[in-house]
């Protein structure tokens, strides 16, 4: 098979599109379900976000008036083919992509284009609430990404290489422990779930910075948060669950781990209420920053 | 009708979205819809979803007395739905003024008049499991393409091919 | 913590959610559907009175029938209608009323006919007393051919009886069949 062909294949069958989306459906709906039943309600239907998602697809699209057409409906395609991709070069078993040296870098650049569309589409939109949104969106990937990139560069750091199939390899180790603990710091922030859910803080600035969006652009914007939920869920998965010689087991092992992941930042998310854009801020930088510099020292001590 | 086109049908059923419009109510139909996303009656149940913004939803709630002020209101954001959409008018208020029909600042008509209304649910307020009904009928005009909305869609799809 | 131990706890009982078609009761004092029974309406216009919101309305087919109409959407459920309907005719019951299609005009209206009756003794169209009034109205003895009466024709009936009991004894009575004033 040609490069190409495995790059078509990772990013439009496996891990890509047409097992992430399903996969993306099955884990929104697990999080929702999970907070209806930690809330004593009955939540939704198992097919609720394919029929969310569907049902986008075949509404029409209001585009507000003096927003720039092709920004605005350019960005959930840059944002479903960023999350895409970067879910296809992450080293999942099967993965038909071959690793290449410094793929981390292009993951984590990958992985802040969803970020970045969201706030591109909170300004183009032209609407106060959305461009709230956006602001707030972008000063959150400020506080959350420390803990986050850190996490990731300590691992590459104890790997000495910045390559993913490397970083599996590491000899299982504290560092793994701190790091992984860094990681989750950071998920409900990327996930934007609720104690951060500042960005999308529904009924407070009314929705996150899709206010505008409507029908396919938006649809699209659901099904690449859905892909993300499913990247970040299988990047601590791949990162800092140590590997078996079988790759099915593996495949298993990182869903259920992705699965108990989603639990626990949901069971988080429906205990707490929403933060001040400050108090997150701050969180971040002291808590987060505490959390980096103990993993990056760990790295060193070993 | 082929296989996209009849999942799209269902979905409109099993998802249906809705904003709230207060058309200037008394703010007892607003307190009934609130516990529809209360454990008991969990609209999500149904796939339904509060949003906050119109252009996200499918099914718009109005409740409340029409009044002078709020009549552009209501047009405004009902254009701003992305179509198919259906109209659920809350309570007696939007079909006649209720009480308040016959002061000066109240539009004493029907919301028919305004926009098309697909489904009324009536009470003063009515109970949340009428309005929950309200949402699942105007859902299943969403699925069966006969909100008012669409057929007129589909008249003027029809006028236009013919002419 | 507090909450942790809340939202556990609700994680492994069973959902308090009903299905829509397992609503809980409504209550039996609830004031929801009205109905209204024409056999036992006089068409007084005490409850169009009082209905704030006029939801309640008269027409008449002159001579030959009086309708009681309603609409639901002027409705603010007060019930005070009911509770000043002098036959009792009026019943808020406890039903919820349903949600509806706009395909049925623009909401329930109610109408009932309450047919007039032509007077036993003048002829006159009226709307006759329920029956549960006579019945309580004649138990007292009166005469029995009143019941078909107009409303007229009782009152002259009633001052005719007030008038011969003042006639001396041995007097002759009043003519028979002289007409009220209409
Ligand atoms: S219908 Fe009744 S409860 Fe609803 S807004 Fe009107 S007066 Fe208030
Ligand atoms: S319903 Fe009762 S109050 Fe109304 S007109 Fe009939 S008798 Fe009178
Ligand atoms: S319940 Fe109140 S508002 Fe309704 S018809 Fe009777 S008097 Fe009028």
């Amino acid at each position: 098979m040609s490069a190409v062909w495995s790059y078509l294949v990772a990013i439009a069958v496996w891990p890509g599109l047409l097992f992430a989306a399903p996969l993306g459906w099955l884990e929104l709906w697990f999080m929702r379900k999970l907070v209806a039943r930690l809330q004593g309600r009955q939540g939704p239907p198992f097919f609720q976000p394919f029929f969310d998602v569907m049902k986008l697809l075949g509404k029409e699209t209001v585009i507000p008036k003096g927003v720039n057409r092709g920004i605005f409906l350019a960005l959930p395609l840059v944002s479903l083919a960023a999350v895409t991709a970067a879910l296809a070069i992450v080293p999942l078993p099967g993965n038909p992509v071959p690793s290449l040296p410094g793929d981390i870098v292009l993951l984590l650049y990958l992985m802040e284009v969803p970020v970045l569309c969201e706030v591109l589409a909170g300004y183009v939109s032209r609407s106060i609430y959305g461009q709230v949104a956006a602001m707030r969106e972008a000063i959150l990937s400020l506080a959350y990404n420390l803990p986050f990139l850190v996490a990731i560069i300590a691992m590459a750091q104890v790997a000495g290489s910045f390559q993913m199939r490397a970083l599996q390899e590491v000899p299982y180790g504290p560092v793994h422990l701190l790091a992984a603990l860094t990681f989750l710091l950071a998920l409900p922030a990327r996930m934007k779930l609720n104690p951060f859910s500042i960005a999308n803080a529904e009924h407070e600035i009314i929705a996150d910075s899709h206010i505008e969006y409507s029908g396919p652009p938006l649809a699209l914007f659901k099904l690449s948060h859905a892909i993300e939920v499913v990247l970040l869920t299988e990047l601590f998965a791949v990162v800092f669950i140590p590997a078996t010689p079988w790759p099915p087991v593996n495949l298993v092992v990182y869903l259920v781990a992705g699965i108990l992941v989603l639990g626990g930042v949901t069971l988080l998310a429906t205990a707490t209420a929403r933060l001040r854009l400050t108090q997150a801020f701050r969180f971040y930088w002291i808590w987060g920053g505490i959390a980096s510099a103990i993993t990056m020292a760990a790295t060193l001590v070993r | 009708m082929n296989l996209i086109e009849r999942v799209i049908a269902i979905s409109r059923r099993r998802s249906p979205w809705i904003c709230r419009l207060n058309a200037g109510s008394c703010n007892g139909c607003d307190i009934e819809i609130t516990p529809l996303l209360s454990p008991r009656y969990d609209a999500e149940q149904l796939g339904i979803e509060l949003h906050g913004t119109p252009k996200h939803a499918d099914i718009v709630l109005i409740s409340g007395t029409l009044t002078l002020r709020s009549r552009q209101a209501i047009l405004d954001i009902y254009d701003q739905v992305p179509s198919p959409k259906a109209v659920v008018a809350l309570g007696s208020c939007p079909s006649s003024g209720n009480v308040f029909a016959g002061s000066p600042l109240v539009l004493s008509e029907s919301l028919d008049n305004v926009v098309p209304v697909d489904v009324w649910v009536p009470g003063c307020p009515p109970r949340p499991q009428a309005i929950l009904d309200g949402i699942a009928r105007a859902a299943q005009l969403l699925e069966d393409g006969s909100t008012k909305s669409q057929i007129q869609g589909q008249r003027q799809n029809l006028g236009g091919r013919l002419s | 913590m507090a909450m942790l131990k809340t939202i556990l706890g609700n994680l492994l009982r069973p959902s308090r959610t009903r299905a829509p078609a397992d609503m809980p009761v409504v209550p039996p004092t609830y004031r929801g559907a009205l109905g209204h029974d024409a056999s036992r309406c006089t068409a007084c216009g005490t409850c169009a009175f009082v209905c704030a919101p006029k939801a309640i309305h008269f027409t008449q087919d002159p001579g030959v029938s009086v309708s009681w109409h309603f609409f639901i959407g002027q409705c603010s459920f007060c019930g005070l209608c009911e509770q000043n309907c002098p036959t009792q005719a009026i019943h808020l019951r406890s039903a919820v009323p349903g949600s509806m299609n706009s395909a049925g005009g623009d909401g329930l209206r109610l109408e009932s006919l309450i047919h007039l009756q032509p007077c036993t003794r003048c002829g006159a169209a009226h709307v006759p007393l329920p029956a549960a009034t006579m019945d309580a109205l004649w138990a007292a003895g009166a005469e029995e051919v009143e019941r078909g009466y107009c409303p007229e024709c009782r009152r002259w009936a009633a001052s005719a009886r007030l008038r011969n009991a003042f006639l001396p004894e041995g007097a002759t009575p009043a003519a028979e069949g002289g007409r009220h004033d209409r």
